[in-house]
């Protein structure tokens, strides 16, 4: 089956402050028939998750106000059930690390494409 | 003896004459020896006597009188030696010479001390092997006492025959003769003696003496005039082994000529061709010409009478050799020199410190690029990220031949990504790019603008709340934006870093026009900046950070210095501290 027919029953939160990747990734689902939520920042995205319940966030470690794993941790306290895919377009070994005990699933480094995003949704999607 | 036998037979000579005359005339002749007949001999004979002395009289003042005359020809003939500026041992030696050979003296000899009293050299005239014997003893520090009673300061001292001590140098068959030593001083400094011998019959001869103790007199003035003249020349070569030697270019211009180069200008600056003008400036770089016409001005027109002043220039090319630009730090001053109006330049080539400074910036700024190199990376790799999803999306359309009406959409914005790369790239290029600060009219706010969205992207991650109010009617400045640019840069680093474990943190830029000054306020809600070290953040390799080259901010007064402006740190208004720069707007041209 795929990969995009099994997303269209999920719901696929985006942070991400950049307005480029918001756009881009928003126009790629949309010619997928798929639909994905796109916010600004992690605040934004906890009103979200508070409610409705999500299946896979994409998160932009990256973000004004408080970073993405922040963010993660903060989300994993509301809804445990989330899959989680990190963005960085600087990775260190602390963030790596932090990013293992809060039980990340996925890294994509940027500059990304979607074969990127897509082989992680994929390996994600099989785990299940 | 002789004189006495001579008195004798003048007396009978006399006697015996006056008798027969007085005889003849009486006519009287008898053997009779009257009482009258004795008298008359006896007149006679001191009659006799007295013509004698007369007679000698006469000779002798006339012998004295050319003698005298001798005397004082000699005395003129050692003037002239004096003058003529020989070397001491050939003017010693000619004085002896000329007391001896024009003089009357039998003999001559002349010793010098120095101030221990000790011989530093002698000549002699007349006394041959019989000086030898003296010398030696001289240079072993006995002196005859005669030369001992001189130097002692007893004036002229006069050995008779008589009184001649056991070793006088003069031999024995020289015994009637006499000897006159003089001190040879000047102003209580003593030089050394003069000794001559003559005929016994002038020991009692005092103008005789007094003109020897005057000749003895010129001769020490002499001494020590050629004693000043040598301390002089000591004192000169001195000072130019000093000028030849200095590290420094050291040259003399006099009525807009080069009169003197030591060999260090002329190493800097190379040759220079004869007909070169001061005022034409050869050589200096354009952008230096003015402030070096205008320092050159000052000092030669007196306005100042000592100006500092750093420059570029290229040295005067030797035909076929290409010399590269040098960097001097140049001081202009008025001296006076042998009596004329005289501009003394000396300068120190500081090419290397200059280069390595310009070695410094460019680290500097490559260390600015590395703390922010993290944002910058977000900054391209995002909208490279967009570039990528928009081009499998246009990738799907083209396959699937639909929503075909996207694509105009998707193109728009493809090109919006790609503009922003560009952007941050030429951003990034700008400002690790290299060289001289390049000044152009520039708005104060461009150079603040860009440093900022440098920094952008860090602030945010630090969670740096940044308050910016640019006043929007700033007159421009001339200064070199990238460099402005890089010390606004390298304030906000530091605000961010100060701000790491503040609770409320708060970055404040502003620009204002106050004061006649373009002014740029950088201010932070950290913990500030003690009264006590706001002086010293501004030295070089000091630091407060562990990781700290202690440079950045020595570099940042460095550069708002070049550009005439100051900077100097405050407290803002969240009792942090704020670094303001100012700058002194262009002058507006065509009114």
């Amino acid at each position: 089956m795929d990969l995009f027919e099994r997303l269209q029953g999920m719901k696929v939160l985006l942070v991400e402050d950049e307005p480029l990747i918001r756009d881009s990734l928003r126009r790629f689902f949309a010619n997928e028939n798929c639909a994905i939520m796109a916010v600004e920042t992690g605040e934004d995205a906890l009103e979200i998750i508070k409610g409705n319940d999500c299946d896979i966030i994409i998160a932009d470690y990256r973000l004004p106000g408080m970073d993405g794993l922040e963010f993660l941790k903060r989300a994993q306290r509301l809804n445990a059930r989330f899959k989680k895919i990190l963005l960085t377009a600087y990775m260190t070994e602390a963030v790596i690390s932090e990013a293992f005990r809060l039980g990340v699933h996925e890294f994509i480094e940027k500059p990304f494409s979607m074969e990127d995003l897509e082989e992680a949704l994929a390996r994600i999607l099989e785990k299940r | 003896m002789r004189k006495s036998m001579l008195n004798i037979l003048a007396f009978l000579g006399g006697g015996v004459l006056f008798s027969l005359l007085s005889l003849l005339e009486s006519a009287r002749p008898g053997p009779d020896f009257s009482l009258q007949t004795s008298l008359l001999l006896l007149s006679g004979g001191f009659g006799g006597v007295a013509v004698r002395f007369w007679f000698l009289q006469r000779w002798q003042s006339r012998e004295r009188e050319a003698d005298l005359a001798l005397l004082v020809r000699t005395g003129r003939r050692i003037h002239q030696l004096l003058a003529e500026r020989k070397s001491r041992d050939e003017l010693l030696q000619g004085i002896c010479r000329i007391l001896v050979d024009e003089a009357h003296y039998f003999s001559a000899w002349l010793a010098l001390i120095n101030r221990d009293g000790a011989l530093v050299r002698c000549a002699e005239v007349g006394l041959g092997e019989q000086f030898f014997r003296v010398r030696q003893s001289m240079e072993k520090g006995v002196f005859p006492a005669c030369a001992k009673k001189a130097l002692a300061g007893e004036g002229l001292v006069v050995s008779a025959p008589a009184n001649r001590c056991a070793g006088c140098i003069l031999a024995k068959d020289d015994a009637d003769r006499v000897c006159f030593t003089s001190r040879l001083s000047h102003h209580d400094q003593v030089y050394g003696l003069l000794t001559v011998s003559t005929s016994g019959s002038r020991e009692h001869d005092l103008e005789e003496q007094v003109l020897f103790g005057e000749i003895a007199q010129d001769v020490g003035q002499a001494l020590y005039r050629m004693e000043l003249e040598e301390q002089r020349a000591v004192t000169e070569n001195r000072f130019r082994e000093l000028v030849e030697n200095s590290l420094a270019g050291i040259l003399l211009i006099q009525d807009n000529a080069i009169i003197y180069r030591n060999p260090e200008q002329k190493r800097l600056f190379g040759p220079l061709p004869a007909h070169f003008r001061t005022d034409a400036f050869a050589g200096v770089h354009p952008d230096d010409l003015e402030k070096v016409e205008g320092a050159y001005a000052r000092v030669s027109s007196g306005e100042a009478s000592s100006v500092d002043v750093d420059f570029r220039f290229y040295p005067q090319q030797t035909p076929g050799a290409t010399q590269a630009m040098k960097w001097v730090f140049c001081r202009a001053s008025r001296i006076d020199y042998q009596g004329r109006e005289t501009v003394l330049v000396s300068m120190l080539d500081i090419t290397r410190n200059r280069e390595l400074e310009q070695i410094v910036r460019v680290q500097d700024k490559m260390s600015s690029l590395g703390r922010v190199a993290a944002g910058i990376a977000h900054e391209i790799r995002n909208p490279l990220s967009g570039i990528n999803i928009y081009l499998d999306t246009l990738g799907k359309i083209h396959e699937r031949q639909e929503n075909l009406e996207t694509v105009g959409e998707i193109l728009a914005q493809m090109k919006v990504a790609s503009g922003k790369i560009e952007s941050v790239i030429r951003r990034v290029m700008d400002f690790s790019k290299p060289g001289q600060p390049r000044l152009t009219l520039v708005d104060v706010n461009q150079p603040v603008e860009n440093a900022l969205f440098l920094c952008a992207a860090a602030l945010r991650r630090d969670r740096v709340g940044v308050e910016k109010d640019l006043a929007g009617d700033l007159p421009r400045c001339r200064l070199d934006a990238s460099l402005i640019e890089q010390v606004v840069l390298n304030l906000l680093t530091n605000a961010t870093e100060a701000l790491r474990h503040a609770e409320e943190k708060m970055i404040s830029v502003r620009t204002v026009f106050e004061k006649e000054a373009v002014v740029i306020r950088v201010g932070d809600s950290g913990p500030g900046i003690p009264e006590d070290r706001r002086g010293k953040v501004f030295d070089p390799f000091y630091t407060t950070k562990s990781d700290g080259t202690g440079i950045g901010l020595s570099l940042c007064q460095r550069i708002i210095n070049d550009h005439h402006g100051t900077l100097v740190v405050e407290s803002s208004v969240w009792g942090g501290a704020e670094f303001v720069i100012s700058l002194g707007p262009a002058p507006e041209r065509n009114g």
